[in-house]
């Protein structure tokens, strides 16, 4: 477990990113989150914690990952829905889908600092891995946003495919694949020109991608024809097909590379996909018709599912592949992210 | 006129094994027929106060087809909402508006304790009342001479009208009732709206449902009037599920868990301590709308479309992202991630009903009771199809901002809504000394 305590003490991790920094927004470094008191440190500073966005009551659910506990339910912007948090565990940032925005939250005070306009409904959000870019899916404005998270500023719009609703970026931080709802297709973003340098195939209605490791595998869910497909950037095709049950929503890949843990709303299941035999090896049944598994997050000893119809997160212990705890969050929980 | 009153003896319920016993006289019944069955009555009928129900009073006739058990009738909360759900049991409904004629607020007192009386014998069933050789019949015979209670309900509710001066009841106005105003669409017409009072009955077979409306306009003529009526069906699964509408769609899908009784409390039942009076605790507000089906025009329109017209798949009933045939219509709808409508048209009938947005998530939520109508063809030779829509809301606002989010469905140019009303479904009697609307009129 990391104990970073600011971002600002971290290297700069890819040349990409550094270069993207260091070409116009050092200007704007003191304004952001950056320093504060050395030694202030609180539990969330030092990890274990994990976040979700309630969509219907406008708040962030935060629950101590080793308690299995809600320890605060804080106000959000409006209709929030992706969430991410900084590998230095100090900021959250939240997708408002309702307002046009993106709301970034201090864990050491559970309080919103910042509000950074985006595009319009943005829905999935994805952060480089040295915690210095959040990807925004702008699904009612067809464009990713690019968001530098020292300065809560917007350094680029980019266009991409229709109703882009989810982003993941690869483990490098070269490369963000975006699943457009709308296109069925994903659009691969270049994080060093943040531009599209190319689309890949995906199923019908693709609203969810993971990407594997070694950042050539994507992993798509399609919530249409009731599948996740596996899509290759290097051959540019789809490699693998796996059949779900109806209504996959989420998809995550899992520490190690592995497995992806598949969200089947229908079903009420988490669907555990080797990526090896891209086969399902496990299925975890998080509750009746009605419970609608959503969204995924994974750490090396928990899956957390968002259950859109219950109200509650669902832990998975991934050995087991069974349900460990479930926890009652707010009115429709929808994004969830866990300290990495 | 005759003005004659039924001598007392003949109206008193001596409390054996009678519903709302100690009754008052029932001032508004005119004439000879009014006389000679009470006592009667009053010796035959009913479960005592606490029996368990379910079974009828007296013994089975030989031969008697089996009819689907009581059901309760005494309560919190009156049977005909959340009891039994309509798909189980109950296969036909009536809607029927009232105008009250009571000439005080006494005979309207009378005319719920006489409705009251009424009720808790159909809904129980029971051997038809008769009289004295030479007197008049105090039941039709309709049902023969044991009377099955067949899962008979009936429910019955107040319009803002009856809260108007004639009987002083001004003060005590659930405070969100008020007359049906049309919505954009609408094409009300007065011979199908409104009214003072309303009863649904609910039964499994369609003459226990006439008999039922029969019964009660006989005992309560004098003191309320039929105004409006109309006669609905729920199908039965076609072929697995939800019953269909005459549009071929499943309807009534989106429902909160009638078992639970916190999301009842919270959704359909009026809480105490509210803004609401206290004597409707337990009570809810009721809708119904006539909705005339184009059903030619639709059978126009391919299946496609209609899918996305509705926002839910045709044959199965579940969320547009079930492709499968027999995917259960129990899957829920979910679109927070469609932003622009892809999958489920923002502008689609489920979609606009429940946006699933914070702006619109406490007027999302209604419990749907639905039948479908038939009255075809009308006088232009065209099929008068459609749905006898009803649901029933711990707030009638919740309902009008639906309705109003509705104005602008995809659905519109085939419906056409042209009556019912908004009533306030009275609380539940509680037993056998108690009786529809106690509370509000004392």
């Amino acid at each position: 477990m990391h104990h970073q305590h600011r971002k600002a003490l971290r290297p700069v991790l890819g040349a990409g990113t550094g270069i993207l920094l260091t070409s116009g927004l050092l200007v704007a470094c003191g304004t952001g989150p950056v320093s504060g008191p050395a030694g202030a440190t609180t539990a969330h500073t030092a990890g274990g914690h994990v976040y979700v966005t309630n969509h219907l009551d406008n708040t962030l659910s935060v629950i101590n990952s080793q308690t299995n506990r809600v320890t605060a339910t804080v106000p959000a912007g409006t209709a929030p829905e992706g969430v991410a948090v900084t590998p230095d565990h100090g900021h959250v940032y939240i997708a408002d889908n309702g307002s046009g925005q993106v709301s970034v939250l201090d864990t050491r005070t559970d309080k919103i600092t910042a509000t950074v306009p985006v595009g319009k409904a943005p829905s999935g959000v994805g952060l480089s891995p040295d915690g210095r870019h959040l990807y925004v899916a702008n699904g009612g404005s067809d464009s990713v946003s690019v968001l530098d998270t020292r300065t809560n500023r917007v350094t680029a719009t980019i266009p991409v495919g229709r109703s882009p609703v989810s982003v993941a970026v690869t483990r490098d931080g070269t490369t963000a694949y975006v699943a457009n709802e709308g296109s069925a297709s994903l659009s691969v973003i270049s994080t060093r020109t943040s531009r599209v340098i190319r689309a890949l195939p995906a199923g019908q209605y693709p609203v969810a991608v993971a990407v594997a490791p070694d950042g050539d595998s994507a992993y798509v869910a399609n919530e249409v024809n009731a599948s996740v497909s596996v899509v290759s950037a290097r051959t540019g095709t789809i490699t693998a097909t796996v059949p779900t049950g109806q209504g996959p929503f989420g998809v995550t890949l899992a520490p190690s590379g592995q497995s992806a843990y598949a969200a089947i709303l229908g079903p009420g299941n988490v669907s555990a996909i080797s990526t090896r035999t891209h086969r399902i090896r496990g299925t975890v049944n998080v509750g009746p018709p009605q419970t609608d598994p959503f969204n995924i997050a994974v750490t090396s000893s928990a899956v957390y599912v968002t259950d859109q119809g219950a109200g509650t997160l669902t832990v998975i212990d991934p050995k087991a592949l069974k349900v460990a705890a479930t926890i009652t969050v707010g009115n429709s929980p929808y994004g969830v992210a866990v300290d990495p | 006129m005759t003005g004659q009153t039924p001598p007392e003896q003949q109206d008193r319920r001596d409390g054996g094994g009678c519903p709302a016993g100690g009754f008052g006289r029932r001032s508004f019944l005119q004439g000879a027929a009014a006389t000679g069955f009470a006592a009667t009555v009053a010796g035959n009928r009913s479960p005592p106060a606490g029996r368990k129900q379910g079974t009828l009073d007296a013994p089975a006739f030989a031969g008697e087809p089996q009819n689907a058990a009581a059901v309760p009738f005494y309560g919190e909360h009156q049977a005909g909402i959340v009891n039994p759900p309509p798909d189980q049991r109950q296969a036909v409904a009536t809607f029927s508006a009232f105008d009250v004629t009571a000439a005080s607020r006494g005979e309207l007192t009378d005319l719920f304790r006489t409705l009251t009386a009424q009720a808790a014998f159909l809904t129980a069933g029971g051997r038809a009342p008769t009289a004295p050789p030479g007197s008049p019949q105090p039941d039709d015979g309709v049902m023969g001479p044991q009377v099955p209670a067949d899962a008979l309900t009936v429910t019955v509710g107040a319009g803002a009208s009856l809260f108007d001066g004639r009987y002083g009841l001004g003060e005590r106005k659930p405070v969100q009732l008020v007359t049906m105003t049309p919505f954009r669409h609408d094409n009300l017409s007065p011979a199908l709206s409104d009214g003072d009072l309303l009863i649904q009955l609910c039964a499994g077979s369609r003459d226990t449902a006439v008999h039922a409306l029969l019964d009660i306009i006989f005992h309560t003529r004098g003191a309320m009037t039929p105004r409006w009526s109309i006669n609905g069906l729920r199908a039965p699964p076609r072929p697995v599920g939800v019953s269909r509408d005459f549009f071929g769609f499943k309807d009534g899908i989106a429902n909160p868990d009638p078992t639970s009784t916190a999301q009842m409390n919270q959704w359909v039942w009026v809480q105490p301590d509210t803004a609401e009076p206290a004597w409707a605790t337990g009570g809810t507000y009721q809708v119904v709308r006539i909705v005339r089906f184009d059903v030619q025009q639709w059978q126009g329109v391919p299946l496609a479309q209609q899918e996305r017209i509705f926002g839910r798949r045709k044959v199965s009933g579940a969320p547009m992202y079930a492709l499968d045939a027999n995917a259960s219509d129990l899957l829920d709808p979910v679109y927070t991630n469609d932003p622009h409508g892809l999958i489920t048209p923002l502008h689609s009938h489920i979609r606009l009903a429940n946006p699933q947005t914070p702006q619109t998530a406490a007027t999302s939520t209604i419990l749907r009771r639905s039948y479908e109508y038939q009255h075809s063809p009308d006088t232009g030779g065209t099929p008068d199809v459609g749905h006898a829509f009803c649901c029933f809301q711990r707030h009638l606002n919740t309902y009008i901002a639906m309705q109003t989010r509705l104005e602008d469905e995809l659905l519109v140019p085939y419906i056409t809504p042209r009556g019912g009303g908004y009533f306030f479904a009275l609380p539940g009697v509680r037993n056998d000394r108690d009786y529809y609307a106690r509370g509000l009129l004392t």
